[in-house]
């Protein structure tokens, strides 16, 4: 095993495998599992969404329509080409352009800018308005003003309860992708300091690539959240 | 040395552009009047072009296309016991009251 | 660091007997090489220490309760209290103790040495993965000083949302937080047996012990989010005031119960499963025989773990849940007696025509054997919906489960300790004094918790602190045989302590077992576990029948 770890050329196996591609093919299959118990992990949400759409479609309605889908789609793009970002950050990685604008370290500065517009759009046109109109879940309850006043008058099936479950939900989900969002912010920085540390090159771009993977699944996550809570349809 | 498969930057922008069309496409098919069919309908086109979105995203950016079987399996597999989750709460919510069986009850006339 | 140990390893010593010069346990001893260590040996005999501090404080809650429930009266415990001690049982047993007893610790020893790797794929989030379980574990220790928590370990909303007076918020987040640690092991051994096995090790050479581990693993992986993302709802629920399972929004805690069995019943697989990988494993070395049927029960162990997610609704079947998801439930659940009546027949066809020894393993392996049927049938019992409904809530459920868990896992759990106690420490245990200890755990067992069945068929509810006066004769058998279990338990701790400083050194393969790790591993391994490589060129268990124990 000694030789395997002291390699004169290419990437540095770790000192338990025997090759590197051992090496890379277990990281890759441990980030894949990674991905996979996060999908569960929004699973259950939006298993909780599925259920209660079901039993109230009219509140389901009446809290997607006073939503802006515009805010959202304007949101989406910005999400969608900060994965584009990424993704050419992986690209440069493996062609080994490093600390260049049009290399790894310019590309982590498009996806952390796009990220934090993102982010940014979503907390100053959509969570604050909400909070500051009364459409919070729970005891600060009573939605007013006119972006959100006529939530007030709902009194389909379920009510004013239902609308409640409806922007919990939001707020839950929404809340809980933003946080891993902020989690890839905190990891950009650390690949950025690597990056000038000179850690990358052609041969070792495993980190990039695996963020740049959570970095999509966030992305894909947020795929579904749009139409979900954004695109609800009246119901006949 | 590098092993892993490199994707291009014209593949990278192709699916760009192929998510921003879907997404442009999501949005008519929600909002636009002449759309505006059926919640159920309505619903299953938003899913189908979530899902089209995300296997574009998987197959490219996650490099899902060019990866080894394991991975493939890999992505399906939570997905699936996804599904098995929804399936069988919706068996129970679904069916509350008789409701789901009681087309079926009548026509055999139990 | 590690050029450092390699020089100091010599060739493996060919004579028995002897320990070697430098091994995992000795090559450094420093508080912080064990703290920092990334050996999968050392992290698990960290978890060994940690889990067995948990089984003694789970312990501890049930032998006051048993006490208290020795009479009619509540006289020991106030009704309240009860429900704390009850609920800080289940919580600190299964969190704590069951999901991580035999994974983390033999699992985490064993599978390198099995597979012929020199650590687990991912060394550094193994360690993470017990700093996390420590500072869960913390928590919980917290909770228990800090007034405790009275909703029974399943956390049912709207009791533990909008009624429950005590700390659930800290319950949850104890809870939580383990479930990532049980999520980083599993994605380790599941990366570890797909990419570090040792070459000519196939998939069908692989020993029974690590297929039960990968279907454990997958368990761990797909169900451990779901029931994070659940309890999170509650605790953020609990901390809102409202939330997603608030019958006053609407909401339905039915959901809250989908989708916490959805976890909490594969998870029993998830404790069970690494047990009977421990039993196959010692069936085959002390009948001296091949394990009966290979590939059936590996494939019953991936059998159980994909069955397993599709059965849960049988936890509900009075809750309020649908009729007919009831239907479907009941019948799903029938179908996992299959794989497990499968490893039960294949067990017992492996000792048929073998040359059976009777040592302390096998003794554990055989009591196993009997009181997994016990439990695994009386579970069939009470996954007919019919007959579920009147014995819902009753100490029969309380019995069933813990003839699986306690009879099964527990008794599988120690059968394994005691099989590769001697390639953990390199030490042979007192023989006698393990063989006594195994027949009176046996006894106590079956004390305590066979007069709870009957003391369920009669009706008696469980969790309450006083009970019908026409109940009490059993009650005194059951604690009465508490008191012999708990005995039984602590036999081990003492012998096994005094084994490492006194016992007689145990050689490489005492027990004539085949296998890497007995037979190309010194007692203890040594810290890279190989000096090269094995490759395999036989299948699993090639037992002759002239193997001998060589202590």
């Amino acid at each position: 095993m000694s030789e395997a770890s002291h390699p004169t050329d290419g990437p540095v196996v770790a000192h338990h495998f025997e090759t590197w591609e051992q090496h890379e093919e277990s990281c890759t299959m441990g980030m894949w599992l990674f991905l996979a118990q996060e999908v569960m992990f929004f699973g259950g949400m939006f298993c909780c969404y599925a259920v209660y759409r079901y039993l109230y479609p009219e509140a389901w309605f009446e809290g997607s329509s006073a939503l802006d889908w515009k805010v959202g789609a304007f949101n989406t793009s910005f999400l969608l080409l900060s994965s584009f970002t990424m993704a050419m950050g992986v690209y440069y990685n493996q062609t080994g352009r490093i600390n260049k604008l049009f290399g790894v370290m310019g590309m982590l500065w498009a996806t952390l800018f796009l990220g934090i517009i993102f982010v940014a759009v979503k907390l100053q046109f959509e969570w604050l308005p909400k909070y500051q109109e009364g459409v919070v879940p729970g005891t600060l309850w009573g939605p007013h003003g006119h972006h959100y006043g006529q939530l007030a008058d709902f009194d389909g099936p379920g009510g004013q309860g239902a609308l409640q479950l409806f922007f919990w939900l939001y707020f839950v989900m929404t809340g809980m992708h933003a946080l891993h969002m902020l989690i890839g912010f905190g990891i950009i920085f650390w690949l950025m300091i690597k990056c000038l540390k000179g850690n990358f090159n052609e041969h070792s771009y495993l980190h990039i690539l695996f963020f740049g993977l959570y970095w999509h699944f966030v992305d894909i996550v947020w795929i579904f959240l749009y139409p979900m809570f954004y695109l609800v349809n009246p119901p006949h | 040395m590098s092993s892993h498969h490199i994707v291009t930057p014209k593949t990278y922008g192709t699916v760009l552009i192929a998510l921003a069309c879907l997404m442009a496409l999501t949005c008519f098919a929600a909002k636009s009047p002449s759309m505006d069919i059926s919640p159920a309908v309505n619903l299953g086109l938003a899913l189908l072009i979530a899902v089209t979105k995300t296997a574009c995203v998987m197959s490219f950016f996650m490099h899902v296309k060019f990866s080894s079987k394991l991975v493939k399996v890999f992505t399906i597999t939570a997905p699936m016991f996804l599904m098995i989750l929804f399936f069988l709460v919706f068996s129970d919510f679904m069916t509350r009251g008789g409701s789901f069986w009681s087309p079926f009850s009548t026509a055999i006339g139990f | 660091m590690a050029e450092r140990v390699i020089e100091h390893i010599k060739d493996f010593p060919e004579r028995d007997y002897e320990a070697p010069e430098v091994h995992y346990l000795n090559w450094a001893g420093t508080v912080k090489s064990w703290l920092f260590t990334v050996d999968h040996k050392r992290i698990a005999i960290l978890y060994l220490i940690s889990i067995s501090v948990f089984f003694l404080v789970g312990g501890l809650f049930a032998a006051i309760f048993r006490l208290e429930l020795l009479t009619p009266e509540g006289d020991v415990l106030q009704a309240d209290t009860y429900n704390k001690f009850f609920t800080l049982h289940g919580v600190v047993m299964i969190f704590f103790f069951l999901i991580p007893s035999v994974p983390a610790t033999l699992g985490n020893f064993l599978i390198p040495l099995m597979i012929g790797a020199r650590d687990v794929a991912f060394p550094r989030l193994n360690l993470l993965s017990w700093y996390i379980y420590i500072i869960g574990g913390t928590l919980a220790v917290i909770l228990t000083f800090t007034g405790g928590v009275d909703t029974g370990w399943t956390f049912y909303s709207p009791l533990s949302t909008s009624y429950a007076n005590t700390n659930v918020f800290l319950a949850v987040s104890a809870a939580f937080i383990t479930g990532f640690s049980s999520i980083l092991t599993g994605l380790n051994f599941l990366v570890t047996i797909h990419k570090m096995r040792a070459p000519g090790l196939t998939w069908f050479r692989l020993p029974l012990f690590i297929w039960a581990h990968y279907a454990t693993s997958v368990i761990q992986i797909l169900g451990t989010p779901v029931v994070a993302i659940t309890l999170f709802l509650i605790g953020v629920e609990r901390i809102w005031g409202v939330g997603i399972f608030d019958p006053g929004l609407g909401g339905d805690p039915i959901l809250f119960q989908h989708l916490f069995w959805f976890y909490s019943h594969p998870a029993v697989y998830i404790m069970i499963l690494p047990g009977m990988g421990v039993i196959s494993e010692v069936m085959s070395c002390f009948s001296r025989n091949r394990v009966f049927g290979y590939e059936m029960i590996a494939f019953s162990s991936m059998g159980i773990a994909i069955i397993g997610f599709i059965v849960w609704g049988h936890h509900m079947f009075i809750s309020g849940q649908s009729m007919y998801a009831g239907m479907v439930f009941s019948f799903l659940t029938m179908l996992v007696a299959v794989p497990s009546a499968i490893k039960i027949f294949n067990w017992t066809g492996t000792m048929y025509k073998g040359n059976v020894v009777w040592e302390t393993p096998m003794i554990y392996a055989i009591g196993f054997m009997g009181l997994f049927a016990i439990g695994g049938g009386t579970g069939l019992y009470l996954g007919n919906m019919g007959l579920d409904v009147p014995l819902h809530d009753t100490y029969f459920v309380v019995s069933h489960f813990h003839y699986v868990m306690v009879g099964g896992m527990v008794m599988a759990y120690l059968c394994g300790l005691h099989f590769w106690w001697p390639k953990m420490t390199g030490k042979m245990y007192p023989r006698v004094a393990a063989n006594i200890s195994a027949i009176v755990i046996f006894v106590g067992f079956n004390f305590t918790f066979f007069p709870q069945f009957m003391l369920g068929w009669l009706g008696m509810p469980r969790r309450y602190h006083s009970y019908h006066p026409d109940f009490q004769v059993l009650n005194i058998f059951s604690t009465a045989g508490a008191t012999v279990l708990g005995i039984g338990f602590m036999i081990p701790v003492f012998y096994f302590i005094w084994s490492i400083f006194k016992g007689k050194p145990a050689g490489s393969n005492p027990w004539g077992a085949r296998g890497l790790e007995w037979e190309k591993c010194t007692s203890p391994p040594d810290p890279h576990n190989f000096k090269e490589i094995p490759i395999v060129t036989e299948e699993a268990y090639a037992y002759t029948g002239e193997e001998t124990i060589s202590v």
